[in-house]
């Protein structure tokens, strides 16, 4: 027991360490010094570009040693000092992505269960009815080959412009005022319908294939055949073959998640949608250096958060988890 | 006897062939890859110019319609489509080489480095790969084909090492890798010749995945505005279309076809996998 | 002692535990403790059910595993250790192994004259008249080398392959060959041939045979010598003669005694089931005082207890 969740909680905080030295140390190594563009770039910048370099310098610690350098970059951050974003100038980055990280949950956790849910529902379906399979599966194929943000592009033309059914950008409003007022929460689920069904839509391609393969390979197993020949109700082969497919689409969340994140920023970039991820490409437009790495971090944090969730929720479901190989002993 | 007599004495290759969902994607892709091959030679214009009126749709002289300024969508399509399949492909057979060799060596020694090869493979597999990709592009000061299709081909790797692991592990207690080991054949050629050389269809399957991984992975950079610095991309177009609120004024032709090409793209390289899952895989067959 | 009779090869004690899973860690002890000696000209028969551990003690033997436990000697020197490729390659020019399936023993994409061309590249690159030697091989497996060489492994047949296997130890002129059921895939008519194949070179060249065997006729009809493995441990060893004529340990009588004879008739009262035997054999360990091995003649050794597995844990 011991063993297996040492090697996993060790993997969490690797790749945490690996994100944060990579956000340390890309902008330190690249040709070209972005850094001493980036202050060069504020010289103009009235009275602003004092306490900019003096906070480049500080958040950098350029006047001292690399290892320095990295060390105070751990601290500040275990401080929640992510520096202040230059866009939006003086806020704390930290208190940017405090208020953005939440547009990133209700969109993708929704849109992602459902998705999983209703795609390996139909999968397998799918799976289990040959002449459905044949019309059904082409469309889960092109909603799985579509990018993200590509079919946030239909989506918002086709739904938003063409017939004007649902807002097409923002988190609500312009003029609205943030409440809980029924007027505003009825905007705002408008507002969110359309990224929450992009994300849906393309993921539920995914799924429905992944489920539908292993359906099909489940039937042909030993067990199903002989169940079969026993006389067993179709519907009780259909239940084990189900429940054995399941097992390997956890494991395939897990592997999606990385994707899944991808897939989010684009689309709120697409819909404005003032999530982590549009932040974060906000913050490289403007050359906004502190936010970016803030959303980094952040949706690498995220990503990890997720993937916990998702081994924890495999370990209850498969208590017998027995990787069978073999050590030499 | 030649390479390609062993191959046509290959069943697997009959039935891979045969198969109805390969050939139809085969062609979709074949398709799509000769409309960037000669797209960008019939084309009367190039994808600066300014071709003719802008918020032109689809018509006899403007094939996919014109952009807001008046520039000839399918020229910028069909270059873009050339741009983004060359990264996509370099960037896959990058991602590929470095699964292939990483899987190969953590399934066929075990162990401790089978482990920390593991774990490397975990850190990597965890990252939201786009969010990686922004920040390191962000810093690059200049941004070619070749620079991105390595960078995309860096992050996306470990799916295919994880699949040739497996792979090899079961491989690796074949009676003929113990021969050969009883032989003292040097550890390099048994992990070519007797564990990769018996996974080639598998390793091809993963290519073709890691492929279109690449190319969504790049699309989406493109999108971003991280793509080429230079020269035009497809997802560049669509970011374009976007930011100039082609939908908005109805130029669905300027935001939506360039994807729709590029979907049928992925959409046929599915096809391909899913067929040769079903051709060398004797438990799927006869479905 | 004379020269002639000194063992090549002598295992000391080997021991191999597999362990798997990683919540609940399983230890399976494979081979415990085994220790016996190899002649050379003579065939040493080790026989036992499948999961006796007589294949894993044929892979320690050729080191495709490393045993957990124990040693080996060839020739008198300790090889347990070796891990360079420069030695273990001096070390399989003097041992090599054939094993159960021929098919799944040849790399199904090449033909099968590559076997050879790995043996000329690693041991003796030099070589200028492969062919000849190639051919010299091949008949005397009588193999035709016109007919084999140029083929693919799947156009060749079960016992085809076997002799390729062996032709290709002979190639190396192997003090010791480890023959792992060899014969056990193929039709009854293709196996008399094998098996006489295999003892005429025993004899001819003086190579020490280890023939790995779940079938006891067989045992008789080639061994000088017999080991009987149950459960990981030798329980029984010696001439072959003496174990068959009066096996002593009571799983080697009930092995003995659940062969039909190819005269008797079907009887139930000759059925084993599993427990009696693991009973019989339990019961024996505890009703004698005595441990390890005891010599009950000249040359027939009977295992008295299980002996104790190193702390492994």
């Amino acid at each position: 027991m011991g063993k297996y969740f040492a090697k996993k909680l060790v993997i969490y905080p690797a790749t945490f360490f690996v994100a944060v030295t990579i956000n340390w140390a890309v902008p330190r190594f690249m040709p070209g010094d972005p850094i001493l563009s980036m202050i060069a770039q504020f010289q103009g910048l009235e009275g602003g570009q004092q306490i900019i370099q003096e906070r480049f310098i500080e958040n950098f610690g350029l006047d001292q040693s690399l290892i320095i350098q990295y060390f105070e970059f751990w601290r500040s951050l275990f401080r929640g000092d992510l520096g202040i974003s230059l866009m939006i100038y003086p806020r704390p980055v930290f208190d940017i992505i405090k208020s953005s990280i939440i547009y990133d949950i209700i969109i993708v956790f929704p849109a992602v269960s459902l998705s999983w849910i209703v795609g390996n529902k139909a999968g397998a379906y799918s799976g289990f009815n040959k002449k459905a399979d044949s019309f059904v599966m082409p469309f889960f194929y092109f909603l799985a080959s579509s990018p993200y943000f590509w079919f946030a592009i239909v989506v918002v033309y086709v739904f938003g412009f063409r017939f004007g059914v649902f807002p097409t950008s923002h988190a609500y409003g312009t003029g609205m005022t943030p409440g809980f007022t029924l007027p505003f929460i009825i905007n705002f689920i408008r507002h969110w319908f359309l990224p929450f069904f992009t994300m849906f839509l393309v993921g539920l391609g995914g799924w429905a294939i992944g489920m539908r393969n292993m359906i099909i390979y489940e039937k042909k197993a030993n067990y199903s055949e002989y169940m079969k020949a026993l006389g067993a109700k179709d519907k009780l082969v259909r239940r084990y073959a189900f429940r054995n497919g399941v097992l390997p689409q956890v494991t395939g969340l897990a592997i999606q998640l990385g994707t899944i994140i991808s897939g989010a920023i684009l689309v709120q970039m697409v819909f404005s949608y003032p999530g982590l991820g549009y932040r974060m490409v906000q913050a490289v437009q403007t050359q906004d250096f502190f936010l970016l790495q803030g959303c980094f971090l952040a949706l690498i944090t995220m990503a990890l958060a997720a993937n916990f969730i998702v081994d924890i929720v495999y370990m209850i479901i498969d208590p017998s988890i027995r990787a069978s190989y073999e050590e030499e002993g | 006897m030649s390479f390609w007599n062993k191959i046509k004495k290959n069943e697997n290759i009959y039935y891979a062939v045969t198969n109805t969902k390969v050939q139809i994607g085969v062609v979709l892709f074949l398709l799509i890859l000769l409309l960037s091959i000669i797209g960008p030679m019939i084309t009367r214009y190039s994808y600066t110019e300014f071709a003719g009126p802008g918020y032109e749709p689809p018509s006899s002289d403007y094939w996919f319609g014109t952009t807001i300024q008046g520039r000839d969508v399918f020229t910028q399509t069909v270059f873009g489509l050339r741009s983004t399949i060359l990264v996509g492909f370099i960037g896959g057979l990058i991602a590929s080489i470095i699964g292939v060799i990483i899987g190969l060596i953590a399934g066929y020694k075990g162990g401790w480095l089978d482990e920390l090869l593991m774990m490397l493979t975990n850190v990597v597999l965890t990252f939201p790969t786009l969010a990686v990709l922004i920040i390191v592009a962000a810093y690059l000061p200049y941004r070619g084909i070749v620079n991105m299709a390595v960078l995309v081909g860096l992050t996306v790797w470990p799916w295919t090492a994880r699949a040739v692991r497996s792979q090899t592990m079961s491989l690796k207690n074949s009676r003929f890798v113990d021969l050969s080991r009883i032989s003292s054949n040097h550890i390099i050629r048994i992990l070519f010749e007797d564990i990769a050389a018996n996974m080639f269809s598998y390793i091809f399957m993963v290519f073709i995945l890691q492929f279109l991984g690449t190319i969504l992975a790049t699309v989406g950079l493109e999108f971003i505005g991280l793509g080429p610095t230079r020269g035009i991309s497809l997802g560049l177009i669509m970011q374009q279309a976007v930011n100039w609120n082609a939908l908005e004024l109805g130029m669905w032709w300027w935001g939506i076809i360039p994807g729709l090409i590029l979907t049928i793209m992925i959409v046929s390289l599915y096809f391909i996998n899913t067929g040769l899952d079903e051709a060398f895989n004797p438990k799927l067959r006869e479905f | 002692m004379s020269e002639e009779n000194k063992a090549i090869l002598k295992a000391e004690g080997l021991t191999k535990i597999f362990s798997s899973g990683i919540i609940n860690k399983e230890y399976t002890v494979a081979v415990n403790n085994a220790s016996f000696e190899l002649y050379p000209g003579k065939v040493t028969s080790l026989v036992g059910e499948s999961g006796s551990g007589k294949t894993t003690v044929g892979r320690l033997i050729l080191k495709l595993i490393e045993p957990t436990a124990g040693k080996i000697f060839f020739k008198g020197q300790d090889i347990t250790d070796i891990e360079d490729r420069d030695t273990k390659k001096e070390y399989y020019r003097q041992i090599q192994g054939v094993f159960q399936d021929p098919f799944s023993s040849f790399n199904p994409l090449f033909k099968i004259n590559r076997i050879f061309d790995i043996l000329f590249r690693e041991f003796e690159p030099e070589t200028k008249n492969r062919e000849e030697l190639i051919s010299q091989s091949l008949e005397e497996v009588n193999l035709n080398p016109d007919r084999i060489l140029d083929k693919y492994p799947h156009q060749l047949s079960g016992g085809q392959l076997q002799r390729l296997l062996i032709a290709r130890a002979l190639l190396l002129d192997v003090d010791i060959l480890v023959a792992d059921e060899i014969i056990s895939m193929l039709d009854a008519s293709t196996k008399m041939g094998v098996l006489n194949l295999l003892v005429d070179i025993c004899r001819d060249k003086g190579m020490a045979v280890l023939f790995i065997t779940h079938d006891l006729n067989l045992g008789y009809y080639l061994s000088d010598d017999t080991l009987i493995l149950h459960e990981g441990n030798l329980v029984e060893r010696g001439a072959t003669t003496k174990v068959y004529e009066n096996p002593y340990h009571p799983y080697t009588q009930m092995l003995f005694d659940s062969v039909p004879d190819i005269e008797e008739k079907w009887d139930r009262s000759k059925e084993f089931i599993p427990e009696q035997i693991i009973e019989a054999v339990e019961e024996f360990y505890q009703n004698n005082d005595e441990e390890g091995y005891k010599e009950v003649e000249e040359n027939h050794f009977v295992l008295m207890s299980i002996l104790e597995t190193e702390n492994y844990k």
